[in-house]
């Protein structure tokens, strides 16, 4: 199940961040995505993920056309395929580390996934501290919980927004390699927005976003 | 992990920041349920103080006079309950006092009832306090007699010496309050206290043994089941035969209105005739130089109006040599107000000599009359009229011993009703055709209980109906609280949102990782329900201590009886329950109303952007205005509390009733007596009578006293915080009337007094009047309106009031002319409460000369003033309640536009920092952030002012104008100010992080 961009376009005004752009990318594919502040990358993310509306284009995850959803089916969608880790590690503190990951399964007790929340936890080894609040938590800690959350629902993609970006290199670099590792071992897309020219390189492909376009780096 | 799990661990994890959330929901749960935990503690001690002293008594069937005690059932208890006063060997002072004569069988009803030899009584605590007395100690008991001659006819014994039997007994224990010391057929707080003797031992002390004039039973269909077993004698009728005529009399010396009618009614069913007779007694009796002294009189209506032609029997006819046609003088003894006698001289002409057989010689036509018709010689009459014995000869012994008191002069009963008073009395019927079996029989088919005076009250009906209490204080204390405890919770809804919306990070994350709006809600919705319901728990016990606190301050102002002030306070389950369940459904609704912005319909609504800077008008203030029109509610919300609040001060400080007098009328001092008093003590005259000490006399000088005659019953007014269900008549005068001591007037807006003056037909309702705020607010009627309702001797009546008086001291009575009274309470003929103007200087004389000559009456005297200011007391009260509350709601308000300004900071932060990014002067950022709650402030107390100056011209109340300048300016200062403070920490520290993240 792959998933394509058609001719997706979005504007704020008169100032054009999306225009036209086309991208396809395969099951199991991890891809960078750079620019500069301002290019459009958190806007691609966020439609990708359901959060915003294109002005036109077409976003197709398989053979579901997102954008076309109703808002049922894309609370649907978005809690069933998508996993978000964002460059904050954005935890609820009054939750723990294992009530953290299972955050998306709230409103259907009867499927909660604790076990794979444990498992999960344990991948991102974090086995010692399930019980733990944020509060006690690093910064890197809190981002494997944030990505231990993200995989949850086993998303077909995930989709992450700077999220080394408060951390230093040696533990973005475990970060991203753990994205990647649980990623590929799962089959899942992965759409990483990052400055880290390093980090993106570790990925697949790596598209910049100039003028609304993607082209790929090098090409 | 369930929805509910994670609210939980938020709350918990976030209770700090809903404290003030927490603290305004207490605040309002400590309103509600104190409001209403008032209102149970006091219905829950008028039920120990009017309900539970009734022990098992249901229903109690009273009498007027006397019935047989046997009358009663096994499982019932016949009872003598009379007032009386009481005094000690060691006090010159008599006390007010019911006695309360029972058998060993009313252990049936009272558990605790402890059977009593004869000689022995139990008291209430409370006569024991006024008298200081112990186990063992004498007291004196000054009881009036049943079944005797009315007081104002010429065979009533007017003073109390007379009218009384002093009966002197030993203190066996004393009754403990809320208990049997409070029994009372009639519910009341504080009413005579109680001494219970044996019955069977106070009957042969009034010489009625056997008899009882109350049957106390567990029925609750006492009429049913008595009303079968009453005989003639129960009815207090008696019947005498002599051949070829009987005789139907009262016990009570009169029969009633009712009683004749009946008497005719069954005499018709057996094809008899009736003729009324009303006895006199005649001075004497002249035919030109004879005559004769004491004669009975029979008065015989006459078709005739002024007919004066006068009958003798033989032997007065013979005593006085008389023939048909001679001119007869009938001097007549007719009792005057003042305790002296007329002796007015009726001239008329001998229209026949009656033959010493039927009425001629018949002494059943004279009823009984105490120490008169029981003595074996006229030489032994106890008149309490002055007699001289010397001018009675052996012929009037040979005619007592042969006639006894047979009348020997007939007259149209017109003149004979001199000697009675005003009425239409009948002292006996006399009835022809019949036997006495067959008209007996007859008779107690028609007689009716009521047309004897007998009735049923149903004491514990009424007792539970008191117990609810007189007026509705819950609904009085939530009403006056209502706008504080909706602006605390909308306080609170608002807090809480604030602390939502302050955790925008966290919704949004919500959202991201697929949680629908509808799970969001769910988890803020729970969230919201547990901090209020934290702060609802919290303060419901500080209801409890409200109303604990609202109990002592009614009870110091006097708003409630002292010892309410004490009551143990009560909440109920319900209580607890409404008061938990309104706090947190209001709070909810108000987190609900106040959550809106945070949801679209398509989820979370997200952060609005900053708004373009600019206006229309290009200024700071056209900022302002387009900031309040895009969000209006929240500055009309501010202006709405502190409206309210500024309008409840202003009325309320101009509501408070001043200590004008007023409402006195002039009269300066409220006599009251338990014993009628029948002599006018107001003239010398009088005075002398019941020997009055002569060097009190100049006390009396220029004395003005209208004397009412008042009805048992309870006090109709706010000092009674029992429900009244009998409430006392007083009867008023044409004195009383044409005095205009109050005004008084009916819807169209004239004087409803001379509405009092006119006859009342027999049935149709009687036009009363009543203090206006009694008629509203106690007995939920008024001016053109009717009230049924039962009175205290257990007849039902229909009051249409004509008009009401405002502010007076008379607001404990409901007043009607003397003529209705009568229709209402046949049996009370002297006056009771008398109302006295006297020149200040002689106030305190004349109250202790009253207080030392009426003392046998059981006199209570007070000052006008004193009951007015009790009267005021309680209207303050409640205004001063109605004050604590505005200003806790203006505190609330102050509260509202702080949070106000901060909310409308926090949630403008990012714009706020633009501002200051772009370089606008923090001066003008501090503007804009203080000045849309500020304008909600000026607005609001504007609008209050305005209101209660208008209030207070329609309701022509006094208006205190600094007082509403100091209030609005300290309103306006204090927001101002708190509101700046709140700016300042905002500007200090969230700007910055707001500037940073923009």
């Amino acid at each position: 199940m792959n998933l394509r961009i058609e001719q997706l376009s979005k504007s704020f005004g008169n100032r054009v961040v999306l225009d036209g752009l086309n991208l396809t990318v395969e099951r199991g594919e991890a891809i960078a995505i750079v620019g500069p502040s301002g290019s459009g990358k958190s806007t691609l993310l966020n439609i990708l993920g359901s959060l915003e509306k294109p002005d036109s284009g077409k976003v197709v995850l398989g053979e579901v056309v997102v954008n076309e959803l109703t808002k049922h089916l894309l609370e649907a969608f978005r809690s069933r395929s998508v996993g978000f880790v964002f460059q904050e590690h954005l935890l609820l503190p009054y939750l723990s580390a294992l009530d953290n990951v299972l955050l998306p399964c709230l409103g259907h007790p009867e499927t909660t996934p604790i076990e794979s929340a444990r498992s999960l936890l344990d991948r991102v080894g974090l086995t010692e501290r399930a019980n733990d609040f944020p509060s006690t938590l690093s910064g890197g800690e809190r981002q494997r919980v944030a990505l231990a959350r993200a995989l949850i629902h086993e998303p077909l993609m995930i989709l992450a927004d700077e999220p080394t970006g408060s951390l230093d290199h040696e533990r973005a670099v475990e970060l991203v390699d753990l994205l990647l590792s649980e990623a590929k071992m799962q089959n899942r897309i992965v759409i990483m927005v990052t400055h880290n020219l390093d980090l993106a390189h570790r990925l697949d492909r790596t598209l910049i976003l100039t003028n609304g376009q993607l082209t790929l780096e090098g090409g | 992990m369930t929805v509910f799990g994670v609210a939980l661990k938020a709350t918990r994890y976030h209770w700090r920041t809903h404290l003030p959330a927490m603290a305004f929901v207490a605040l309002a749960t400590a309103i509600v349920t104190g409001a209403l935990a008032v209102q149970t503690s006091i219905r829950s001690d008028l039920y120990a103080s009017l309900v539970t002293p009734l022990g098992r008594v249901n229903q109690a069937f009273v009498s007027n006079g006397t019935f047989r005690a046997e009358l009663a059932g096994s499982k019932e208890v016949a009872a003598l309950s009379l007032n009386a006063t009481a005094s000690s060997s060691d006090s010159r002072t008599s006390f007010p006092a019911t006695i309360w004569g029972l058998g060993p069988e009313s252990a049936n009803l009272w558990s605790d009832y402890q059977p009593l030899f004869g000689g022995q009584a139990r008291v209430a605590e409370s006569l024991r306090k006024q008298l200081n007395l112990t186990v063992g100690s004498r007291l004196f008991l000054r009881v009036p007699v049943p079944n005797a001659a009315p007081l104002t006819s010429v065979f009533g014994r007017r003073m109390a010496s007379e009218s009384t039997v002093e009966v002197s007994v030993d203190v066996a224990s004393f009754l403990p309050s809320q208990g049997m010391g409070d029994f009372s057929l009639t519910p009341k707080l504080g009413g005579r206290p109680l001494v219970i003797i044996d019955r069977e031992w106070l009957s042969q002390q009034l010489k009625i043994g056997g008899q009882a004039n109350v049957i106390l039973s567990e029925s609750t269909d006492l009429a049913k089941t008595l009303s079968a077993k009453l005989n003639l004698a129960d009815h207090g009728i008696r019947l005498s035969s002599r051949p070829g005529e009987m005789t139907v009399r009262s016990n009570h010396v009169l029969l009633t209105p009712k009683q004749v009618t009946a008497c005719e009614v069954a005499a018709q069913k057996r094809g008899a005739k009736t003729q009324n007779t009303l006895v006199a007694l005649a001075e004497e009796v002249r035919i030109g130089g004879r005559h004769i002294s004491y004669a009975m009189v029979a008065g015989r209506p006459s078709k005739e109006p002024g007919n004066r032609r006068i009958s003798l029997n033989e032997w007065a006819a013979l005593q006085l040599g008389a023939s048909v046609g001679d001119k007869v003088d009938v001097t007549l003894l007719v009792p005057k107000s003042d305790g002296t006698y007329r002796h007015p001289t009726i001239h008329g002409s001998l229209a026949g000599i009656v033959a010493m057989k039927g009425d001629g010689a018949n002494p059943n036509l004279v009823p009984t009359l105490s120490g008169m018709t029981d003595s074996q010689h006229m030489s032994g009459w106890s008149t309490p009229f002055p007699i001289d014995l010397t001018r009675i000869t052996p012929s009037d012994e040979d005619y007592w011993k042969r006639y006894q008191a047979a009348p020997k002069v007939f007259v149209d009963s017109e003149i004979t009703q001199l000697a009675w008073g005003a009425g239409d009395s009948v002292s006996s019927v006399s009835v022809t055709g019949c036997t006495e079996t067959e008209f007996a029989e007859a008779l107690l088919q028609v007689l009716k209980p009521e047309d004897s005076g007998l009735s049923v009250i149903r004491a514990r009906d009424n007792a539970l109906l008191a117990a609810m209490g007189s007026s509705d204080l819950a609904g009085l204390i939530l009403g006056l609280s209502s706008f504080l405890i909706l602006s605390a919770l909308a306080i609170a809804g608002s807090l809480l949102v604030l602390n939502f919306q302050s955790r925008a990070r966290d919704l949004k994350l919500m959202s991201y990782v697929g949680l629908s709006p509808k799970t969001i809600f769910g988890l803020l919705a729970y969230e919201a329900l547990f901090a209020a319901m934290t702060g609802a728990i919290v303060g419901t016990p500080g209801g409890a201590l409200l109303a604990k606190a609202c109990l002592v301050l009614l009870a110091r102002w006097q708003a409630i009886p002292s010892t309410l002030g004490n009551v143990a306070i009560l909440l109920t389950v319900k209580d607890v329950v409404i008061g938990l369940t309104t706090s947190v459904v209001c709070a909810l609704g108000a987190v609900l109303i106040y959550a809106r912005p945070l949801f679209s319909r398509r989820g979370i609504r997200r952060p609005r952007p900053p708004k373009p800077f600019g206006s229309p008008l290009g200024t700071v203030s056209g900022l302002l205005i387009k900031s309040i029109r895009q969000r209006p509610l929240r500055m009309l919300s501010v202006a709405m509390i502190v409206a309210t609040s500024t309008a409840v001060l202003g009325i309320a400080a101009g509501s408070y009733s001043n200590a004008d007098t007023s409402g006195t009328g002039g009269i300066r001092l409220q006599v009251e007596t338990t014993l009628p008093v029948a002599i006018d003590w107001t003239t010398v005259q009088g005075r002398k009578q019941l020997h009055f000490d002569l060097a009190d006399e100049g006390a009396f000088e220029g004395i003005v006293v209208y004397s009412l005659l008042r009805s048992p019953g309870t006090d109709v007014s706010c000092l009674n915080p029992a429900k009244p269900t009998a409430p006392r008549i007083s009867a008023i005068g044409a004195d009383f009337i044409h005095a205009s001591l109050f005004a008084s007037t009916d819807n169209q807006g004239k004087s409803a007094w001379p509405q009092l003056l006119g006859t009342p037909t027999p049935g149709s309702a009687i036009s009363a009047i009543g203090d206006g705020d009694t008629l509203e607010w106690i007995l939920g009627t008024g001016v053109g309106q009717t009230l049924d309702t039962q009175l205290s001797n257990g007849t039902n009546a229909k009051l249409s009031f004509a008009g009401a008086t405002h502010g007076s001291f008379l607001a404990g009575d409901l007043l009607v002319s003397k003529g209705s009274f009568h229709q209402l309470f046949p049996d009370i003929e002297a006056p009771s409460l008398f109302l006295v103007k006297t020149p200040e200087s002689k106030q305190q004389a004349l109250s202790l000369a009253l207080a030392r000559n009426l003392s046998d009456y059981g006199v209570t005297i007070r000052s006008t003033t004193d009951i007015l200011s009790s009267l005021r007391g309680v209207f303050n009260a409640y205004i001063s309640i109605f004050i604590v509350f505005g200003v806790m709601g203006l505190i609330l308000g102050v509260c509202g536009a702080s949070l106000s300004a901060a909310r409308n900071a926090l949630e403008r932060q990012a714009e706020f920092a633009l501002m200051l990014a772009v370089g606008l002067p923090r001066s003008r950022v501090r503007y804009l952030m203080i000045a849309e709650t500020q304008l909600g402030v000026l607005l609001g107390t504007s609008v209050g002012l305005i209101l209660s100056v208008f209030v207070a011209l329609a309701e022509r109340a006094s208006i205190s104008w600094l007082g509403l300048l100091v209030a609005a300016v300290a309103i306006v200062l204090t927001s101002t100010i708190s509101c700046i403070a709140v700016s300042a920490l905002i500007l200090r520290r969230g700007i910055l992080g707001a500037l940073r993240s923009e």
